[in-house]
């Protein structure tokens, strides 16, 4: 077992919790309802991550090579379901959630991880490498989720589900002329995605607004507005932060969407630089052992696996945290293990606890 | 590995290097200040009495949201506000969370009504500026603006000390404008209630200041006219009188924004008080009553006595052209003292050619021309003097005789005060005092003096003066049972922007002081545009009246071999001696 990844997960998603608390509280306060309503919630979904997290670990991870078709069924029937009227719920202009009971699923979390077991599973079993059918193959058989994704729309997963394809293919072997066909190929679809009107305006102008802080366009207004109350709650840290309960724009609840895609606003401005940099290396260190455990799976389809798990989490904290500092688009992603939200929560959970089963029967 | 390098030099730009830029950007959004406006200084005359005071008042708001029965609150609520049940019932179902419902009522009105503890009803305090004795001295005390903070006249001079300290306190707000329960309350300050100022003015001179000199704007139909009586040894200025007739109301105010007369006095309510302060503000070619600076120079230097004989013939020619006295003469024999009785311009001109021309200049600003008059008041003017490098030969004429310097009538009454209070210039001062809040009195630093002529030029000024009011251009303004000294004036009004004067217009003015044996209070009374035109005719009478209550009120002892009848008072020009510069 891999003690240091269990043990730095765990430690990030303390944080979290304390962080999502610390973004609430203020808030929950003035309405005078109860202030630890989201600090109960977030522990409930790290108590279910980590019951998550240990069954995956526990579970040979070969077992899902197994099931990894079921497992990608079970995926898009859920991203068909969400889109279903009746079914799915509608939340800040998208549908991407299912209400059950008290708690909503967001199978997009999933449909990531879905990916990954698929595309692991179909590669594996070509160990003489992908010839131009099997990508063919490939790219269909991660198109669909995909596709449904950007429909919900939830184009910030798709990017990283796409992004995630790529880096798999890679490790499995394609060959560099085809890799650099797809890129382009990708590029073309994003260039033509921009050009022909396939992306809603408001969806260009929310992607681009980090590029134009000082737009006057009214689609780029919400954005540049989150945006700029990010930067001015990160920035009010300095050094040292302003301490827990002690930030201003945090407590009184200036950064829209704080406790979910914008927490690590709360980290800056409460931890200030260090607190920030040790938040980023924490999660750094969980990527460094995933990575780790690539390296020394016993077999392709525990590389592909752990390679996926990783692209997907170190590149969530890469445009998480780059999009609350102005570097990277905006987009619905969440920052692993410290964003709010139950999904996401036990989503990044189960993926470290692939990781850690394939660490656990590494060869040798 | 990159993607942590990158995320740190990001974290480095934000929080290092720039962080006090979103740091202040942060906090200037979530600060909201509060500010609590403290109650206003009252002004008050010399003797206490109210001129100007805020008193405080209460504005009703409603947040609605708050009120469940609108109607039944509205019936209850109605006889106490005094509107319509109807009106109100609308107003508490506007959904707006912020209908005020009464502005500015009194605090006692308003406490009957919070007594109720009605829903919803909240209060904010305010106050408002009242001037018991409807406009009086309006252009002096000036006035507040919507705000309640000075924008005009002593009211806008003395503002900070008037307006006090605010309360003020910073909040931390979150963005739907709700301080948080336990968010600290940061900056508070206390409120501290404005000082008040207590003028020199003496409220009843004041009034029949205002209601001489309105008489004779009617009467004689001016546009204008301005009055003011000053104590001779304090310099204290004890009332001063700006008024405009209604049909000018223009006159001292912008051109373009008539201003509307809010009070009238005098007669038939056809005059108003000016828009502005315009015995600091109006420049006006002086005329004859300039006389003196030309005369108390020469005394002074030596060059004539007051009995020192000149040959005056009705014109002269000077540099191509020619000047004449008001009324034809033959050539005569007169005496300087006698020039300054009948006002004669080529007599006085004669004097000034033997002063000549540096020593006549220096004498001007030695008098206080073209200076501030210390009183700092708000839009107060210098003046415009001619300067040395100007001279023209025609001066020795146009400049004795007070038709090149342009002054304003403060600055007249200071030169004829000096003489007044034996040769010691004093600086005029309208404010005595500040009160505290708790009623305690702060003086007012006595004004400055400098003497300005010798005692021995002083009491020959002062006879010369004298003559006129006795045998000269002055015999209307005889005060019975005192002596008088003064000097007339009737000048002519240049056409703006050119080189020539507005036909039949003139500014009439009388100035001098009584008692003239012993010198208390000195005056000057100026009408713009009167018919008749002569300042012996018009201005005199004005200040015979003022001056005589004022010498009555004040307990001023007669003077033994004084007139006790006044002088019959005459409209028509002829059976006086006139001038005319």
């Amino acid at each position: 077992m891999d003690v240091v990844l269990i043990g730095t997960t765990l430690l990030v998603a303390a944080v979290g919790v304390v962080m999502v608390y610390t973004a609430t509280r203020g808030v929950l306060v003035a309405q005078g309802v109860d202030p630890h309503y989201f600090l109960k919630r977030q522990g409930l979904f790290v108590l279910g991550g980590i019951a998550a997290m240990a069954v995956f670990a526990v579970i040979d991870y070969r077992r899902l090579e197994s099931i990894g078709m079921l497992l990608y069924g079970i995926t898009v029937l859920a991203l068909l379901a969400v889109l279903a009227p009746g079914v799915g719920s509608h939340a800040l202009g998208s549908q991407r959630w299912f209400s059950l009971g008290g708690l909503q699923l967001q199978p997009s979390e999933f449909a990531v991880l879905g990916l990954i077991v698929a595309v692991a599973t179909y590669c594996s079993r070509r160990n003489e490498g992908l010839t131009w059918r099997d990508v063919i193959r490939v790219l269909t058989l991660a198109g669909v989720p995909i596709v449904l994704v950007m429909i919900q729309p939830d184009l910030g997963t798709a990017i990283i589900m796409t992004i995630v394809l790529l880096v798999m293919l890679a490790v499995a072997g394609l060959p560099g002329r085809i890799l650099v066909i797809l890129v382009v190929a990708a590029a073309l679809v994003v260039f033509v995605a921009l050009e022909a009107g396939v992306l809603h305006h408001y969806q260009i102008a929310r992607l681009t607004t980090f590029l134009h802080p000082n737009s006057t366009d009214p689609n780029q207004q919400g954005a540049i507005y989150n945006l700029a109350q990010a930067k001015n709650a990160i920035g009010s840290g300095g050094l040292f932060g302003t301490g827990l309960l002690h930030g201003s724009a945090t407590n009184l609840g200036y950064v829209p969407e704080q406790q979910t895609d914008f927490i690590f606003t709360a980290v800056g401005e409460q931890l200030g630089f260090l607190g920030s940099v040790i938040v980023l290396s924490l999660l750094g260190v969980v990527a460094w052992r995933i990575l780790r455990a690539a390296e020394l799976a016993r077999d392709s389809f525990g590389r592909l696996l752990c390679a996926g798990v990783f692209t997907f989490l170190a590149y969530s904290v890469f445009q998480n945290a780059g999009m609350t500092m102005g570097i990277m688009p905006i987009t619905g992603i969440p920052l692993p293990f410290l964003s709010y939200g139950g999904s996401a929560i036990v989503c990044f959970f189960s993926a470290v606890g692939i990781s850690l089963s394939v660490y656990a029967r590494r060869g040798g | 590995m990159v993607v942590l390098v990158a995320l740190a030099l990001r974290l480095i730009d934000i929080e290092g290097l720039r962080s006090g830029q979103y740091r202040s950007a942060a906090s200037e959004e979530l600060a909201q200040p509060v500010i609590v406006p403290a109650l206003r200084g009252g002004i008050f005359d010399r003797n206490g009495q109210v001129l100007a005071l805020s008193v405080p008042t209460k504005t009703v708001l409603a947040d609605d949201f708050q009120v469940q029965h609108p109607v039944s609150e509205a019936l209850a609520l109605a006889p106490m506000l005094g509107v319509a049940p109807t009106r109100l019932a609308a107003q508490l179902q506007e959904h707006s969370g912020y209908v005020p419902l009464a502005v500015n009522i009194a605090s006692a009105k308003a406490g009957r009504i919070a007594a109720k503890h009605f829903a919803g009803i909240n209060f904010i305090d305010g106050s408002v500026r009242e001037v018991p004795n409807a406009n009086l001295a309006a252009p002096v005390i000036g006035m507040v603006n919507g705000t309640g903070a000075g924008a005009a006249g002593l009211e806008y001079q003395f503002n900070h000390e008037l307006a006090g300290k605010a309360e003020t306190e910073t909040l931390l707000e979150s963005p739907g404008g709700v301080a948080l329960p336990g968010t600290p309350v940061v900056d508070h300050s206390a409120a501290r209630p404005g000082k008040g100022i207590e003028l020199t003015l003496d409220e009843p001179l004041q009034y029949e200041t205002e209601h001489s000199l309105a008489a004779q704007i009617v009467s004689t139909n001016s546009l204008s006219g301005i009055a003011i009586v000053m104590d001779v040894r304090t310099g204290d200025i004890l009332s001063m009188a700006n008024l405009v007739a209604n049909q000018h109301a223009t006159v001292g105010s912008s051109a373009t924004t008539p201003v509307a007369p809010t009070v009238t006095i005098g007669p038939s309510g056809q005059v108003s008080e000016a828009a502005n302060n315009l015995a600091v503000s109006q420049l006006y070619e002086p005329g004859s009553v300039f006389k003196l600076v030309t005369f108390s120079a020469a005394l002074q230097a030596g060059i004539i006595n007051p009995n020192t004989p000149f040959t005056v013939p009705d014109q002269i020619k000077l540099d191509g052209s020619t000047f004449h006295d008001a009324d034809p003469h033959p050539t005569e024999a007169l005496t300087a003292t006698q020039i300054l009785a009948q006002s004669s311009n080529i007599g006085t001109s004669e004097i000034a050619q033997g002063l000549g021309e540096s020593r006549l200049l220096s004498q001007v600003h030695t008098l206080g021309f073209g200076q501030p008059s210390g009183l700092g008041f708000p839009g107060e003017s210098a003046g415009l003097l001619a300067a040395a490098a100007q001279w023209e030969p025609t001066d020795y004429v146009s400049l004795p005789i007070g038709q090149v310097d342009a002054v304003n009538a403060l600055q007249v009454l200071d030169m004829y005060n000096a003489v007044a209070n034996h040769g010691v210039f004093i600086r005029p001062r309208l404010v005595q005092a500040t009160v505290s809040p708790s009623g305690s009195l702060t003086s007012s630093a006595p004004s400055a003096s400098h003497r300005v002529f010798s005692a021995s030029t002083d009491s020959e000024l002062t006879s010369m003066l004298e003559q006129v009011v006795d045998v000269g251009t002055g015999t209307s303004a005889v005060v019975p049972g005192y002596t008088v000294a003064g000097k007339t004036g009737t000048a002519q009004i240049p056409t703006p922007g050119q080189d020539s004067y507005v036909p039949g217009a003139y500014m009439a003015s009388f100035v001098g002081f009584a008692p003239a044996n012993n010198p208390t209070l000195s005056e000057i009374v100026v009408l713009d545009r009167p018919t008749p035109i002569f300042g012996g005719t018009v201005a005199a009478p004005v200040f015979s009246q003022i001056m005589s209550y004022a010498l009555h009120r004040y307990d001023i002892p007669t003077t033994p071999g004084a007139p006790t009848q006044g002088q019959p008072q005459s409209g028509s020009t002829a059976s006086q001696a006139q001038d005319i510069t």
